[in-house]
């Protein structure tokens, strides 16, 4: 019902002119989104345990405020409603909302909700519009751990610093915390299941509630602008730290830290009118310590992909992309014989789409992956054993005012 | 004469490239000091980067809704297409890290915008410019 209502609006919204739907309210801006998709998969469930059998659950919805309150002062604030798979389920969040002193070029002040500078695109990645695909790659933009990643609260400075002939160089810090969501879907899907079975051990233990006790997150970005005009080089990191707090049965309480002890991304974007290129490297160290007292397990974690979108000249509004994408869950065994089961060691995913903006606030998408292995963490969507080459498919429109 | 005919080829090509490009000329009004700004000046400032003036004075971009003048500006200032231009601000809109510029429907609504708004900077194509406005030369 819900996805009929979604579709019901959105075919409204299309039909009514945009001139409509822009909000003006003096020096207030209100501007929104909403997208809807289609997605299917073989083989394998992806991001939806439905999505072999086709879902429509793929849809965001977002109000975006922003108010200059003086020439250095300006608040905003974004209201988010998603629906991906069991995720969101259309439950309407605070998706950001902060507060921002910019006090000259190079030093300006943010505090509240920060979307986190993770590679160049994690702070945008809930705007469909703003991307050729439908994902973000999945190797850094990991949708299963969207919430470990996207916003925290707290603050932080950033800032544009010019080196005259050299280009420019733009910076982000952040310092806060992210709390974790326990409706979201990897924190259920390891409850009532025992822990070996997502954490390749052999814990004996099955959990039935799962809390987050965040301690603190601290992110930070480099973005070099040299002269070249449409190429930007980037550098972010990120580490974010807490515990878990677990009951088993028998109401025995349990400690677990699952951190993300370093998280870093090298970046390189190139766009001009004919062409864009978009390339990026991370490593994520993970660290899982189960139960308190024990060591720590490690467990390095590497990915990248190669993007490239090619506007067609002979018809405006159309464009083209073709995505090559890796990840492996163990840098040091790129075969997955380290993984239970093996296929979530790593997944190769070789996508082509295409994007066609009927104008700036219309859009449809197609797009279809190809697959190689099932990482990260496709066994939390798949009950039976997993296919090691798999594909979908995904179709998509948005519409932005 | 095959060289002749190539030669004639590339002598037009970049006469319409060079003169297609020579069409947008940067503006701002007639009381600010500045008369020159460089390139990447310009570029930071329509990418919200820059937003004063050296003498610390408000700058004020204003772009056009006209879109064959914008892509003109947009790909010979930054690089980048009109869509390009455009997405860059939504991105910024939509993540709450900057606001786009005002923008203004044509050259004439330009001049007037930019010739009573102290601080302003923007685009106009070459034919329009007239004494209401300075032009500001690239170097």
């Amino acid at each position: 019902m819900r996805v009929l209502l979604v579709l019901l609006l959105a075919l409204l919204l299309c039909l009514i002119p945009v001139s409509l739907w822009a909000v003006d309210l003096g020096k207030v801006q209100v501007n929104g989104f909403l997208s809807q998709g289609y997605m299917k998969s073989q083989h394998n469930a992806f991001l939806d345990p439905g999505s072999k059998d086709g879902t429509f659950d793929i849809n965001e919805f977002g109000i975006t405020v922003n108010a200059p309150v003086s020439e250095k002062l300006r608040v905003g604030m974004q209201l988010l409603s998603r629906d991906l798979g069991e995720e969101g389920n259309n439950d309407i969040e605070l998706d950001w909302a902060f507060g921002d002193y910019r006090f000259n070029d190079w030093f300006g002040v943010r505090a509240g909700k920060v979307k986190m500078p993770i590679g160049l695109y994690n702070e945008s990645r809930d705007s469909d519009f703003l991307r050729a695909m439908a994902f973000l790659p999945q190797s850094i933009y990991d949708e299963a751990r969207r919430s470990f990643l996207v916003a925290g609260v707290g603050g932080g400075l950033y800032g544009n610093v010019a080196l005259a002939e050299a280009g420019d160089f733009d910076y982000k810090l952040f310092y806060g915390q992210i709390d974790i969501p326990t409706d979201t879907y990897l924190v259920q899907e390891s409850i009532e299941k025992p822990l070996s079975k997502h954490f390749n051990n052999n814990y004996d233990i099955t959990l039935t509630d799962l809390n987050y006790h965040p301690d603190y997150t601290f992110a930070g970005a480099l973005v070099y602008n040299p002269p070249l005009e449409g190429l930007r080089l980037g550098f972010s990191w990120f580490r974010t730290m807490g515990e878990w707090e677990a009951k088993s049965y028998g109401n025995q309480l349990l400690t677990i830290d699952a951190n993300i002890k370093s998280l870093f991304v090298v970046s390189a974007e190139y766009i001009c009118p004919d062409f864009s290129l978009h390339v990026e490297y991370m490593q994520r160290d993970n660290d899982v310590k189960i139960p308190e007292g024990t060591p720590y397990e490690t467990t390095v974690s590497e990915g990248g992909y190669l993007m490239a979108t090619y506007p067609v000249p002979q018809m405006e509004g159309l464009s083209v992309s073709a995505m090559y994408d890796v990840f492996y869950l163990d840098k040091d065994n790129h075969n997955g014989s380290s993984s239970n089961p093996k296929e979530i060691g790593w997944r190769k995913d070789l996508a082509v789409g295409v994007r066609y903006d009927f104008n700036e606030n219309w859009l449809v998408k197609a797009e279809w992956h190809t697959v190689d292995g099932a990482a990260p963490n496709m066994d939390f969507y798949n009950e039976g054993p997993l296919d090691e080459d798999w594909s979908y498919y995904i179709f998509k429109t948005s519409f932005n005012f | 004469m095959n060289q002749r005919v190539l030669f004639i080829l590339v002598f037009l090509l970049l006469v319409f490239s060079s003169s297609s490009l020579a069409e947008i000329v940067l503006i701002t009004d007639l009381e600010n000091p500045v008369s020159e700004i460089s390139t990447l000046d310009a570029k930071n400032i329509f990418l919200g980067k820059r937003r004063s003036w050296a003498d610390g004075s408000m700058l004020i971009p204003v772009t056009q809704v006209d879109r064959a003048a914008t892509d003109q500006f947009s790909r010979k200032y930054l690089n980048m297409s009109v869509a390009q231009y455009n997405l860059y601000w939504r991105q910024m809109l939509f993540t709450g890290t900057g606001l786009p510029p005002l923008a203004v429907a044509d050259d004439a609504a330009m001049k007037k915008m930019v010739a009573t708004k102290l601080g302003a900077i923007g685009y106009i194509s070459a034919s329009s410019l007239d004494a209401t406005v300075k032009k500001l030369e690239i170097r």
